[in-house]
């Protein structure tokens, strides 16, 4: 029967593609189709769902192979929370040069609170799907179900496809995400910040990372965990997590023989914030935080004798970011 | 059409966009600022003027909304500072409203357990402060105001004594707008704490919202609002014939869960006609919290609870936040008083 | 019935009721393929009732419902005539609370109603018309507005009377969501009628709606102006429409007056001439001048255009001491938007009129301390150049230029940078090299990547003026020089210069000046300079191939180190020289 056959062809294209081996195996016909997809979400043009899942697929295969610290060759440029907004991280590759040129590394909170999560997270991830050796990116706290449902990925996943098909080929890969990296053994990048429980950067290694961030444990506290001005561990006053203090950053870094904690997770108003000694920065790379708040963002440039150049750059300019309106109408509000 | 009330003679100064604009209308000078968040020095500075407390991630130090009113000498103002400096440092105790986020106890506990594969570290005390920013400030007067005005309680019997909403609810035209942020957290990505003042100046009157909006995930959700009405016209009760302000302060909560059911069924409702009627006997997706992020909706919410949930600092599930309730106090604008001269009386008294 | 033929339907049935989402999703969007199965008759018959009934779901379900419906689903029931049986789920589809839903629900209904006969629009799509525009809730009434237009030339001349009636009701609903509606879709629905039936109906219902209560829907109603304008005379818009438009313009909403000023130049084209001159003119003026910024600056993107409608006289005693006004504005965003479009005032005032008028406020604005203000200014010069011409531009401009070349903010440098090719050809090249040639190299080491990138096609842009031996003595050894630089970036710049002057050098200059730098950064430590230098070498194998002895260059020299590159320890390196080498075996040797 003509229309049978035609249900099972069209149940057999909905299952995955097949899977993708290392990018030599490729053929290059499939290179050029991943580079006109890198070409199209550059636009800040929408793939199709079924393009998403494909891309979801392919990205899967690659950071299975990552470790949970995953080594970087310098030069890189590292860069903090991204947060949805495409075209500031348009602004960003235009300041610090495109992928493959540039060699990246991303510390994570691709979603969430901006207005472009999706074609922010994509953009990223066909740069690592066609040059897996020229970015790396690591995973923040907001590459979680749980967090992206309240914060907007979640709700952008449905508004722009209608359903939230698009938000869990997504979800799935934020579980594969690295949890750290570290630039020619000497500068360890990191979402939040250390943990009590990680003494060694090898002990990282031992967590089960492809699973949804938990509440608890050195997972946890890596994306989660704050630098503050204590003598050693603190108790969060918010009753759960970790901060740090200078001595703790100093025995870290002295341990693993690293020179610098690079990390993102907090708003620093000029960029970036360096502290205890320059042992420790926080790097923020959104600038006007959630259209409002008028920060400058920065990128830290480690070249190939990992000398640091933080380069600040501020908001794309106001037409090529089509955000709506800048203030509030008046509201007879009561 | 509107109503088409009187348009008094008034200055506006400075242009939407501008950091900076005012309005001059009948004897008052009212000016906001709008400017982007605070930088280091001004954050370290910040921090210093408050004893210390860690300062919210945005804080919007230079933004403020000033009230002066020439005849009286009243001046009043909102800013980050003041209402920052109403946020309890130092150990939360009975009233404070104190909350952990809401995987704390399992948190603590996977620490704690014998054989934890994570004990917990030997830890030096941090700093101990209200890190969710809930603060009760209504507006201070500021130095420079008139020392002889006094708020008094608002006479419940005196219909003046009260913000009159059918009166604000008429679509007169808004003749001076202004919306500003005083400071906001994300309380690490545990929910939100938000301070917005708006104003709005119409023909007859001038009107303030102040909202302070505290979401703790999984555990609570707080709303504090101020609201300030003056309106230009004496008070027609009053026997002096003088000018008064009313000032309206509430605080409700409730924990999470409650307005999580609650709004479930308030944003279907709201998504449709003003009947109530609903076509499709469904909630909508629960995967989705994205309203319980817009503070206007979560002080909806809160306010269509009974008060025995939402403004009762004795029910069980709550916090014991000393915010709850609502107050209405009055001043009366009386003329500066001449040297050394009598205090006029207050009415109603 | 046997249950083969059950088959396909029980699947969607089954799916459709699935917990699953996505199942749910599968079996919509399978809905031809079912109906294909079941065969027309009994599509219609089980399929399109089931539909109906089962519309309770999930928004996302509900939407690609609507959407399939309307993707030719009549051709599985039998072809057109039977079309209108999809109105029945659309009609419920156009009721729901949820918007997208509604809207894909009226696409899809707008679509059918395109293969409908006049007997099918009579006897069922003006009856769902009916029900949607005096249904209930105000979500069928708003969904009822946008239905007309596609259908109205089909109907019967008594069927068209009672629409419009229809459509009268809707623009005075109660519900202000409605009166948005039939203010949205009015624009479309009046050049459907005939000018009589404009005049009797539609002015009624522009008037109403155009003094609403609401901002939200008097704003709306601008397009309607221009369409209801679009089809009478001038002297008929004189006396319909003129009092409407005067209160459009000083609307007391900011909204409205943003509305008018920033659609100025369509309605000034709808109205005709003589009201332009006697009226718009008039309104313009209170738009450049209104309290509100975003007023203003949408006003002055309509200068151009607006102008072009005008006599010179008229923009320079009207017009002008508003632009003047406008570039001392206090709203940065303001002086953003008139330095965007200032520039479009030039041809029509002609040269000497621009020099007296304009280039004073140019200046004036190429000195704003809002970079935005900086950079449209010199992006829009190109415009003034055509009128005044570059030598009194560049002697006027040329100090505020150089002094911008070196902004803070790295787009002001970069508008400069894509000036400088222009300016270098009209000021030669001495002149050029004494006043610009150092700004130029400079901006190669510039810690911004795309100022860099500009930078060496910039250079590319002075070689095609200057010729390759201004090249090879001025710019060649700078570029080379940074092939040493400590920092990947900027070395990576030197092949991005030679990349990007390969076309434009000759094979002995390649041979000679640059190949060498080149060859030598194939042992470069970083791979990302090594994939680059193998995409650089593609491009200098196909210059150096135009002639013999350069082909044989290629051949022994530039093969070989590719060849070696193809060997790289990195993928990427691997990859961009394979590719390479592929392209000049196909092109060259």
């Amino acid at each position: 029967m003509e229309a049978r056959a035609r249900v099972v062809m069209r149940r057999q294209l909905a299952q995955p593609a097949t899977t993708v081996p290392g990018q030599d195996g490729l053929p290059a016909l499939l290179l050029l189709d991943q580079s006109a997809q890198i070409e199209q979400l550059k636009r800040c043009e929408p793939l199709s769902e079924l393009q998403v899942k494909e891309l979801c697929l392919k990205a899967r295969e690659i950071l299975i192979e990552e470790g949970n610290v995953q080594y970087v060759d310098s030069p890189v440029t590292i860069c903090g929370d991204i947060h949805g907004q495409f075209f500031d991280l348009v602004e960003l590759f235009k300041v610090g040069g495109w992928c493959p040129e540039t060699n990246y590394l991303f510390m994570g909170d691709f979603v969430d609170r901006g207005f472009y999560s999706i074609e922010t997270f994509l953009l990223l991830l066909a740069f690592k799907v066609r040059y897996p050796d020229r970015i790396t990116l690591i995973r923040g706290n907001h590459e979680s179900r749980q967090i992206t449902q309240v914060y907007g990925f979640y709700d952008e996943c449905q508004r722009k496809y209608g359903s939230a098909n698009v938000w869990r080929y997504c979800c799935e890969v934020f579980d594969y995400l690295a949890l750290a990296a570290i630039v020619d053994g000497r500068v360890f990048c990191v979402h939040g910040g250390l943990s009590p429980n990680v003494h060694a950067i090898d002990q990282i290694r031992a967590i089960d990372r492809k699973q949804e961030v938990p509440h608890d444990g050195p997972m946890c506290d890596l994306l989660w965990s704050d630098p503050d001005d204590i003598q050693g561990w603190g108790l969060s006053p918010r009753g759960a997590g970790f901060l740090f203090g200078g001595d703790v950053v100093k025995g870290f870094n002295h341990a693993n023989d690293i020179d610098l904690i690079a990390r993102a997770h907090q708003l620093a108003m000029e960029g970036f914030k360096l502290m205890f000694d320059q042992m420790i920065v926080t790097v923020w790379s959104a600038p006007n935080y959630c259209y409002r708040c008028g920060n400058v963002a920065s990128i830290l440039e480690l070249d190939e004798n990992l000398r640091q150049e933080y380069k600040v750059f501020n908001a794309a300019q106001q037409d090529a970011r089509s955000i709506p309106v800048k203030r509030p109408p008046p509201e007879y509000f009561l | 059409m509107a109503t088409t009330s009187q348009i008094p003679p008034h200055t506006v100064n400075g242009s939407p966009g501008d950091p900076t604009t005012s309005i001059e209308i009948q004897g008052w000078v009212i000016t906001s600022t709008s400017l982007p968040i605070s930088n280091a020095p001004e954050i370290d500075e910040m921090q210093e003027m408050l004893h210390g407390l860690p300062i919210p991630e945005m804080p919007f130090g230079n933004n403020s909304i000033a009230l002066k009113h020439d005849a009286s000498g009243w001046e009043y103002s909102f800013n980050a500072l003041g209402a920052l400096s109403e946020v309890k440092l130092g150990k939360l105790g009975d009233g404070d409203g104190g909350v952990k986020v809401g995987y704390a106890k399992e948190w603590m506990q996977s620490r704690l357990e014998p054989n934890s594969d994570t004990p917990m570290p030997e830890t030096s005390p941090t700093k101990e402060y209200d890190w969710t920013y809930t603060t009760t400030y209504p507006g201070r007067e500021t130095k420079s105001s008139s020392p002889h005005l006094k708020w008094t309680p608002a006479d419940p019997e005196n219909p003046s004594h009260c913000i009159p909403l059918a009166q604000l609810s008429k679509r007169d035209p808004i003749l001076y707008y202004a919306e500003i942020m005083l400071y906001e957290d994300e309380l690490h990505d545990n929910g939100s704490s938000r301070l917005v003042i708006r104003l709005r100046v119409m023909p007859t009157c001038l009107f303030i919202l102040s909202r302070l909006t505290v979401r703790v995930d999984g555990v609570v959700f707080r709303t504090f609002d101020t609201r300030i009405y003056h309106s230009f016209q004496p008070d027609p009760h009053s026997t002096s014939g003088t000018l008064h302000v009313v000032k309206e302060c509430s605080g409700w909560e409730a924990p999470y869960d409650v307005v999580k059911r609650v709004s479930e069924l308030a944003y279907f409702l709201w998504r449709t006609d003003s009947r109530g009627h609903t076509l499709f006997q469904h909630l909508p997706n629960p995967n989705d919290l994205t309203p319980l992020t817009d503070a206007n909706f979560i002080a909806q919410v809160l306010t269509q609870l009974p008060k025995s949930v939402s403004q009762n600092p004795r029910a069980k599930s709550g916090t014991g936040w000393r915010g709850l309730g609502t107050r209405v106090e009055v001043c009366h604008l009386n003329p500066k008083p001449v040297v050394d001269g009598p205090q006029v009386a207050v009415d109603g008294a | 019935m046997d249950n083969e033929e059950l088959y396909p339907i029980a699947i969607l049935i089954d799916e459709l009721k699935s917990e699953d989402v996505n199942l749910r999703l599968n079996a919509i969007h399978r809905i031809s393929t079912i109906a294909l199965a079941l065969g027309p008759q009994r599509a219609r018959e089980e399929l399109i009732p089931f539909l109906q009934d089962s519309l309770d779901d999930e928004d996302e379900v509900l939407l690609a419902l609507a959407e399939e419906l309307g993707k030719g689903m009549e051709e599985y029931l039998g072809g057109p005539p039977h079309a209108h049986l999809l109105l029945g789920p659309l009609e419920n589809l156009a009721a729901v609370e949820e918007t997208v839903v509604r809207d894909k629900a009226t696409e899809s209904i707008n679509k059918i109603a395109a293969v409908l006969s006049t007997a099918q629009i009579e006897e069922f799509y003006i009856p769902l018309l009916k029900r949607l525009s005096t249904g209930e809730w105000f979500t069928s009434r708003t969904s009822a507005a946008a239905l007309y237009a596609s259908v109205y030339p089909k109907a019967s001349p008594a069927t068209q009377d009672e629409m419009r009636k229809l459509y009268t009701a809707l623009s005075g609903d109660d519900t202000p969501m409605v009166r948005r509606a039939a203010a949205r879709h009015l624009a479309t629905f009046v050049p459907t009628l005939s000018k009589e039936q404009v005049l009797s109906d539609s002015l009624p219902v522009y008037r109403k709606l155009s003094t609403d209560d609401q901002d939200s829907v008097r704003l709306l109603t601008v397009d309607d102006l221009i369409a209801i304008a679009g089809k009478l005379t001038p002297a008929e818009v004189n006396d319909q429409l003129r009092s409407s438009l005067r209160s459009a313009v000083s609307d007391k909403s900011w909204r409205v007056r943003y509305m008018v000023a920033d659609h100025f130049v369509k309605l000034a084209e709808a109205v005709g001439q003589t009201l332009v001159n006697e009226e718009l003119v008039g309104s313009f003026v209170a738009l450049l001048k209104d309290n509100e910024a975003e007023v203003r600056s949408a006003a002055a993107g309509q200068l151009p255009g607006f102008a072009k409608l005008l006599e010179r006289d008229v923009i320079l005693a009207r017009l002008l001491p508003c632009v003047r006004d406008l570039a001392s504005d206090s709203s940065q965003h303001v002086r953003a938007a008139l330095g965007m479009h200032i520039s479009g005032l030039a041809p029509m005032l002609g040269r000497e009129a621009t020099i007296e008028n304009l280039l004073p406020l140019f200046l004036q604005l190429l000195k704003d301390d809002f970079p935005d203000v900086r950079l449209n200014i010199i992006s829009k010069l190109e415009t003034v150049n055509k009128v005044i011409g570059i030598d009194l531009l560049s002697q006027s401009l040329l100090p505020a230029i150089v002094e911008l070349a070196e902004d803070k903010q790295w787009r002001v440098r970069q508008a400069i940078i894509e000036y400088i090719p222009l300016l270098a050809k009209q000021l030669g090249v001495a002149f050029f090299d004494e006043q610009l040639g150092n700004l130029c190299m400079s901006w190669l080491g510039d810690n911004v990547y795309s100022i860099r990138e500009s930078a060496t096609v910039n250079l590319r842009k002075l070689t095609d003026v200057f010729g390759v031996d201004w090249a090879r003595q001025t710019i060649v050894p700078k570029v080379l020089q940074m092939g040493t630089h400590p920092n990947y970036l900027y070395r990576m710049t030197t092949i991005f210069a030679i990349t990007s002057l390969a076309p434009s050098l000759t094979p002995p200059v390649i041979q000679e000046n640059v190949l060498a730098t080149v060859l030598s950064l194939v042992q470069d430590p970083i791979p990302n300079i090594r994939f680059n230098v193998a995409k650089c070498l593609e491009v200098l194998a196909i210059s150096l191939a135009t002639t013999p002895e350069g082909n044989e260059v290629a051949k022994t020299r530039v093969v070989p180190a590719l060849q070696q590159l193809k060997g790289d320890s990195d993928p990427d390196v691997r990859f961009f020289s394979g590719k390479a080498l592929e392209k000049i075996s196909g092109n060259t040797i």
